[in-house]
């Protein structure tokens, strides 16, 4: 790993999640990528047995490691949880493991970690090969295994932040999947600095839900930076500070206080209905990830769940959860929010998220692919169907919503009706209570969907445009590719037409819509969505106070009125200066802190 | 010696079936492979067991050599017949 000296070092990164965090790093190898992380360095011939004698020792203190997790999970968890240390225990003692690290340091006179880090990739991917989706899962416990092998030779600490580390952390990471990041203790992250992402990756979204500031695209050496190096992130003007002078943290230190000062302004609005000047009222939801946090409506200020994400409950486990385990968690989420509404989006899938569980995938484009809806229904309508059964019998404990996501054909929503209505026959012949009219409606985040909106607005009860992946499809970019992410631009004119075209279709067919993507919780937009007339705002619930303090000055007319100038313009930055000339009018502490945002 | 094999369970020789033939072999002294189409994997090897990939139906040679092979023999041939407790 290498050891960057200690000169104060300043990198302009892409900003994902606003705030400033200012603490000591802590590193965390991602999986398949263990390689990018070792020091590739051949030892001396006459140096073979020393480092044979590394290997081993490294060996058994991970071994002691693992086994004192494994005795502290056992306390808090079930057995079962806790067993996967056993086969990592078995796993690291393997003889074949470690039969073919040593033939790496005798033959090819590889360093310890690099030859144990070869040895385990190379069973690891064998595993990832298999047909069976059990086997394959278990690349990814070899290549923990491996993480801890480096964690304990290298010193950085446990790789797994639950495990060792007391203080909070800045987590340094290559790439952070769903899986991952879902095994994080969340109270012990104080930020997140990441090569690999954009505003739109799990990561970002993970972090503005956790309301923590988060960069990415930092460069890919410090993905190398030791841990415990003291790091400033911030999350407004997308930088990442090595090593900082007192003078920059002294900056750094003001610069949050007066962030912190505007948020605990903005949060005296909480309570108060998001209504224009001129009486216009736009309902403000929030987007969930985890159903234990529907108790936390109103802490939030927030009138319903507008998107209540299902994949985190099929990720980072190694069975796919049955109806009974559904049907709870529905349940608890729809009786937690005491009546308000919850709209829950069926499985999506595919993309950049995936389990090998659901659909194991060798797609070229996978952005293009079998996901969502299509997946549901052309691969695995059995996990639909187990969905589908444990949402409807849920769904008479409170007001559901069903959402099928990535619709590109009216098929698709005639097929799900179907399938919806076979369900129902068969709850009804097993008497088993369930919802008989069910609110279906549709995400419209394909140009394909926009465009045929009126087709999909006749036989829908509701729609919410996701602004991420519509943004993504008109512009023809992968929102992961960094190379790209310049053309993510969500004032687009071209993106604004289609939500127009949706807005329209909707009204004429009397259904509300709604939009859900990240678009929705960025104050700089919310004129923009007002003036098109959107019904509700649904985003991470540190978005709400500053778009709420939006809507409450602005005017529906002021809105309308820059919404048609908008729609003529011809690039997406004279939008932009559009809607922040409103912002610094209107809503002054609003414009400062999306202003914080621009570099200087 | 030698004996051949058949894997019996459904599910194949995936993670549990393998470290219980791990903790079998660990019994005993015997130099203990399963060979499948010409690969040759040590008994104690979790990862060689599981990266053997046989499924269902799979014909296995079970070789071991020690004094007390015949023992070592029958006990990992015992755990195959009884599919691995699995079903």
């Amino acid at each position: 790993m290498v050891q960057l000296d200690t000169q104060e070092a300043i990198y302009n990164v892409i900003p994902v999640s606003p705030g400033i965090a200012i603490g000591k790093t802590l590193f965390v190898a991602s999986a398949g990528e263990l390689h990018q992380n070792i020091a590739k360095n051949t030892i001396a011939a006459d140096a073979v047995e020393s480092e044979l004698a590394k290997l081993y020792g490294t060996v058994e203190k991970t071994k002691e490691n693992i086994r004192k997790l494994g005795n502290e999970l056992k306390e808090k968890l079930d057995g079962s949880q806790a067993t996967i240390f056993d086969a990592h225990l078995m796993m690291i003692s393997d003889k074949s493991l470690l039969g073919e690290a040593e033939k790496g340091i005798r033959n090819e006179l590889k360093n310890a970690a690099w030859a144990f880090a070869d040895a385990a990739e190379k069973y690891a991917s064998v595993m990832d090969a298999m047909p069976d989706p059990y086997l394959s899962e278990r690349a990814s416990d070899i290549r923990d295994v491996a993480k801890r092998f480096l964690a304990v030779f290298y010193n950085t600490g446990d790789s797994a932040i639950n495990d060792q580390v007391s203080d909070r952390r800045i987590i340094i990471a290559n790439e952070l999947t769903p899986s991952e990041t879902a095994k994080f203790d969340k109270k012990k992250i104080l930020g997140f600095a990441v090569v690999k992402g954009s505003a739109t990756s799990h990561t970002a979204i993970l972090a503005r839900s956790m309301q923590i500031p988060a960069v990415v695209n930092i460069p890919e050496e410090l993905n190398n930076l030791a841990g415990d190096t003291a790091v400033i992130i911030d999350g407004f003007a997308g930088r990442l500070i090595v090593n900082p002078k007192p003078r920059t943290l002294e900056a750094y230190r003001l610069k949050a206080a007066e962030a912190n000062k505007i948020y605990s302004r903005l949060l005296q609005d909480k309570k108060l209905v998001a209504e224009t000047t001129d009486g216009f009222v736009v309902q403000l939801a929030i987007n969930l990830e985890d159903a234990a946090d529907g108790s936390k409506l109103s802490e939030y200020g927030a009138e319903a769940v507008g998107l209540f994400r299902t994949e985190l409950l099929f990720m980072g486990r190694n069975t796919l959860p049955d109806e009974e385990e559904q049907f709870e968690l529905y349940k608890n989420l729809l009786t937690s929010v005491e009546g308000r509404m919850v709209v829950v989006r069926t499985l999506d899938v595919g993309g950049d998220k995936n389990s090998t569980l659901i659909y194991k995938s060798n797609e070229e484009n996978p952005f293009l692919g079998l996901r969502g809806i299509r997946l549901c229904l052309q691969e695995r309508r059995d996990i639909f169907r187990t969905q589908l059964r444990a949402l409807l019998r849920a769904g008479i404990y409170g007001n559901l919503k069903i959402m099928l996501p990535m619709l590109s054909s009216v098929i698709e929503v005639h097929e799900t009706r179907a399938l919806i209505a076979e369900i129902q026959a068969e709850l009804q012949a097993e008497n088993i209570e369930h919802l008989r009219k069910v609110s279906l409606g549709g995400m419209v985040e394909t140009p394909v969907c926009a465009l045929m909106v009126e087709h999909f607005a006749a036989i829908l009860d509701f729609l919410s445009i996701g602004t991420n992946d519509l943004v993504q499809y008109t512009m023809s970019i992968d929102r992961v590719n960094e190379k790209v992410s310049y053309l993510y631009q969500p004032a687009s004119p071209a993106v604004l037409e289609l939500i127009h075209r949706t807005v329209k279709a909707a009204k004429r067919n009397n259904i509300w819509v709604s939009v859900c993507g990240e678009m929705a919780g960025d104050p700089m937009y919310t004129p923009l969505l007002l003036g098109l007339g959107v019904n509700e705002l649904s985003m991470e619930p540190n978005s709400l106070n500053a778009v709420r303090r939006v809507v409450r000055s602005l005017s529906m007319s002021d809105a309308e009125n820059m919404c048609i100038k908008a729609m003529n313009c011809t690039r997406s930055k004279e939008v932009r200066a559009l809607t922040m000339e409103l912002l610094k009018k209107s809503a002054p502490e609003v414009a400062e802190l999306l202003l914080m945002q621009q570099s200087e | 010696m030698q004996r051949e094999i058949t894997v019996l369970n459904k599910m194949g020789l995936h993670a549990r079936p393998a470290a219980l033939i791990v903790r079998c072999a660990n019994d005993y002294q015997a130099e203990l492979t399963l060979a499948k189409d010409g690969e040759i994997v040590d008994c104690r090897s979790i990862l060689g067991l599981i990266t053997l990939s046989a499924g269902k139906g799979c014909k296995l040679t079970l070789h071991a050599d020690g004094q007390d092979a015949t023992q070592a023999l029958d006990a990992i041939e015992k755990l195959f017949i009884n599919k691995f407790d699995e079903e």
